[in-house]
């Protein structure tokens, strides 16, 4: 882990008195805070993009898979480029203390890290539980990649730690949250947009395969799927409601409120009952925090949003979409319900699957290589064939994939992103209270939907995020007293100034790791797409599938693996 | 196995072989993959048998349903490559298994009732059959085409004429190129009409419509 704070000091003096130091130390914390504010800085641009383009980006008739694989490969492009900023600076201070020297320092500023974060710490846990699970993993290069359609691998996991620790180091500014709420909300506009077209059949573009319940399509906008779109929609809700409410021009109050009624209503018409949930449990987290922060909301605020809330509920009902969504709300609590039957099948198979490898699972992301001698007679006859590639419950994902560390790691971070932010509703700013209240809100409703779906980048990138500008807003006044002492070393040891040679390293380190993360499967991917557009037993076609192979090397054929995406029965 | 000379058969089933045996290296858990090559190892052993080879593929067809247990695709995959290696009692116990696992399947039932119409045993053919047919599918229309065809063998020579060109007419619904239905139906025809045996067309073993060595049940 890195510190937060690069303070550009160049060179401090020794010796000095204690008053002194104090000053100085003062003075650093200062300038290390002006420096830790949101400028146009590449972590602030790269974290900013990521969130924004994550849930819209998708490459249509490009790739074999248009959607996760595609905004995976861009997180992890993303990744890089904030692991380039940070190697430099990591380079800048091996120039300075020597290599030994750095590696001296390193446990202790790795221990300060996490006394200072412990949440960062639990998030570092994580890390090494999925590096732990690849290395054991039955297919160790599929857990690096991830499964198709899946591709929570290694790579993505580690993606996405950059984005919660990139968001932390930008949490030092008082705007951080606000424009993180602007790019989720930005993108949830595009995304409800795009969904609206999409019910309204005015989409102008062709897909093969579209889920559907009687008859109701159910839109997968840019994300791909409804149950996706909507646990996205979902996790927005609150942010987007706050920055109507926070908007002080009224176009963009009854912009952000009309981006509120509609992602309501999409979520809604997406019949996807995880995001239900995930509304549900958002409102009560919102509710419960609000009593603990001591805030009350206004009158007016109160029937607004109860005014948005009914009509976004109650205006599908007026629709033909009537039918199928009582339908949908009757499975809610009917278990023989099919789709119901089928999740309570892969959790029976996950749970035996962490039974029998209980350290470190099966794998990271290997539940569909893992899956075939656990398959049962019941699922087959709902699902018919293929291997599924999810349990379809994050938290059983994890404990049979990566067995009890992985349980521990993730039991940590929801333990302990509870408790910063049930912290920061109580004791922070009134600014931080509010944004604590939504945190834990989107929070709550991307774990409800995660517990009876999966999380994918476009929702965990925005979780991450948002746990980072948590873990850096709880910090205690001892916590901002070590950071003024950490900014004190930094003075003393010189802290990290990034020549050009230190930007050179990082830049040529992250450029080997993007061929081989991103560069060799995405040319893969594209073979493997232009391919399928020649006829079987063409020579062209031959030459192409040989490529995608040599690419794909130790991937599975996304062939007969469960859609995930587009299966009906979700 | 369906390319025109032996040399050119021979070529792309070893390569076939080279590039299964790359991918079950790779996935070495995956009972799809390890069908596959068993299917391969059975096609070359029907084209060079050799001293073990019969063991060899029931060994390999073992290894895949032992990855895959309760996969209806494996298990029919390799019941059907046992029966193209000539493993029928083998590939008997497999689709008595997948029957059994899934009863509403049609394919273990269709390749039971074919077995036994090849042993010569009609009348139980044509009682497999009939239960066969009326089963779910899941889209593998070539399937339903043969299994009509063989319960319209089954029929004619059990001299049923009538249920012979109804179950003719089915398989012709499903696959319009079944030459052999065709010929069933003339002869049930010929036979109802009473212009000659019936019994004829449907002696052979099927053609235009054979149980491909180790076909999915797609």
């Amino acid at each position: 882990m890195r510190s937060e704070n690069e303070p550009r000091v160049k060179s401090g003096h020794s010796g000095l008195g204690a008053g002194k130091r104090h000053v100085r130390a003062k003075a650093a914390a200062a300038a290390s805070a002006r420096h830790s504010g949101v400028h146009a800085s590449p972590v602030f641009i790269v974290t900013l993009g990521l969130l924004f383009l994550l849930p819209v980006f998708f490459t249509p008739g490009q790739l074999l898979e248009e959607f996760e694989f595609a905004k995976v490969s861009l997180l992890v492009t993303g990744a890089l480029v904030l692991a380039a900023w940070w190697t430099a600076a990591e380079s800048s201070r091996i120039g300075t203390a020597g290599f030994a020297g750095w590696l001296r320092t390193l446990p202790g500023r790795s221990a300060a890290a996490i006394r200072r974060d412990p949440l960062g710490g639990a998030v570092a846990l994580m890390l090494l539980s999925a590096w732990a699970s690849t290395v054991a993993s039955a297919r160790p290069p599929l857990s690096l990649f991830g499964a198709p359609q899946s591709h929570a691998g290694l790579r993505t996991l580690a993606a996405l730690a950059a984005v919660y620790y990139a968001s932390r180091t930008l949490a030092g500014s008082p705007t951080w949250f606000r424009r993180l709420a602007q790019a989720a909300g930005a993108a949830a506009a595009v995304a409800a947009a795009y969904a609206l077209m999409q019910l309204a059949h005015l989409d102008p573009l062709t897909w093969q395969r579209q889920s559907a319940f009687e008859g109701l399509l159910r839109t997968g906008s840019t994300v791909g799927h409804a149950n996706t779109l909507s646990a996205y929609l979902a996790m927005c809700l609150p942010l987007v409601v706050w920055l109507a409410a926070k908007s002080r021009a009224g176009a963009a109050r009854i912009g952000w409120g009309a981006l509120a009624a509609a992602s309501l209503f999409v979520v809604v018409a997406s019949l996807s009952r995880g995001a239900w949930l995930g509304v549900a449990a958002g409102g009560a987290v919102a509710i419960l925090l609000v009593l603990a922060s001591g805030r009350r909301p206004t009158r007016a605020s109160v029937l607004i949003a109860g005014a948005i809330l009914a009509l976004a509920l109650l205006l599908p009902l007026l629709t033909p979409m009537r039918g199928p969504i009582l339908t949908r709300v009757g499975q809610l609590t009917d278990v023989s319900a099919e789709t119901s039957r089928t999740r309570v099948e892969l959790w029976r198979a996950g749970l035996r699957m962490f039974a029998d490898h209980p350290i470190l699972g099966v794998g990271l992301d290997s539940y569909i290589a893992a899956f075939p001698p656990y398959r049962t007679v019941a699922l087959t006859r709902i699902e018919w064939g293929g291997t599924p590639a999810k349990a379809h419950n994050d938290a059983i994902q994890i404990l049979a994939t990566q067995g009890l560390f992985g349980g521990i790691a993730a039991l940590a971070i929801v333990i302990l992103c509870m408790i910063v932010i049930w912290r920061i509703a109580r004791r922070g700013s009134p600014e931080s209270r509010e944004a604590a209240i939504l945190t834990g809100a989107a929070l709550a409703a991307y774990v409800a939907s995660s517990l009876v779906g999966f999380g994918t980048v476009a929702v965990s990138a925005l979780a991450a995020a948002l746990a980072g500008w948590a873990a850096r807003a709880a910090r205690t006044a001892e916590a901002h007293t070590a950071e003024a002492h950490t900014a004190e070393a930094h003075a003393r040891e010189g802290a990290p100034v990034r020549s050009l040679w230190n930007l050179l390293t990082g830049a040529a380190l992250a450029s080997v790791l993007w061929f081989v993360l991103v560069g060799k499967p995405l040319r893969a991917e594209m073979y493997l797409a232009e391919a399928l557009h020649y006829p079987t037993g063409n020579s062209g076609r031959d030459e192409l599938l040989a490529k995608a192979a040599a690419g794909r090397r130790g991937t599975p054929d996304t062939r007969r693996s469960w859609d995930v995406r587009s299966s009906t029965k979700d | 196995m369906r390319a025109q000379d032996e040399q050119s058969r021979t070529s792309l089933i070893e390569r076939a072989r080279g590039m299964l045996t790359n991918a079950v290296r790779i996935a070495p858990e995956n009972g799809e993959n390890r069908l596959l090559f068993a299917t391969v190892v059975s096609a070359q052993s029907v084209m060079r048998p050799g001293p073990n080879s019969k063991n060899d593929v029931r060994e390999e067809f073992r290894r895949a349903v032992e990855r895959d247990p309760l996969s209806p695709v494996v298990l029919v995959g390799a019941e059907r490559g046992l029966i193209a290696a000539g493993l029928e009692e083998d590939a008997r116990a497999l689709a008595l298994r997948c029957a059994s696992a899934y009863p509403d399947y049609a394919p273990p039932l269709a390749d039971l009732g074919a077995m036994a119409l090849e042993q010569g045993r009609t009348a139980a053919a044509a009682e497999t059959l009939k239960l066969a047919v009326l089963r779910s599918w899941r889209e593998d229309i070539t399937g339903a085409a043969n299994a009509w065809n063989d319960l319209a063998r089954a029929s004619l020579a059990l001299g049923q004429n009538q249920q012979a060109a109804d179950a003719a007419d089915s398989a012709l619904a499903h696959n319009p190129n079944l030459a052999q239905a065709f010929a069933i139906k003339t002869a049930a025809k010929q036979a109802l009409e009473g212009k000659g045996p019936g019994k004829a067309a449907g002696g052979g073993k099927r053609t235009g419509g054979e149980l491909k060595p180790g076909g999915k049940a797609k």
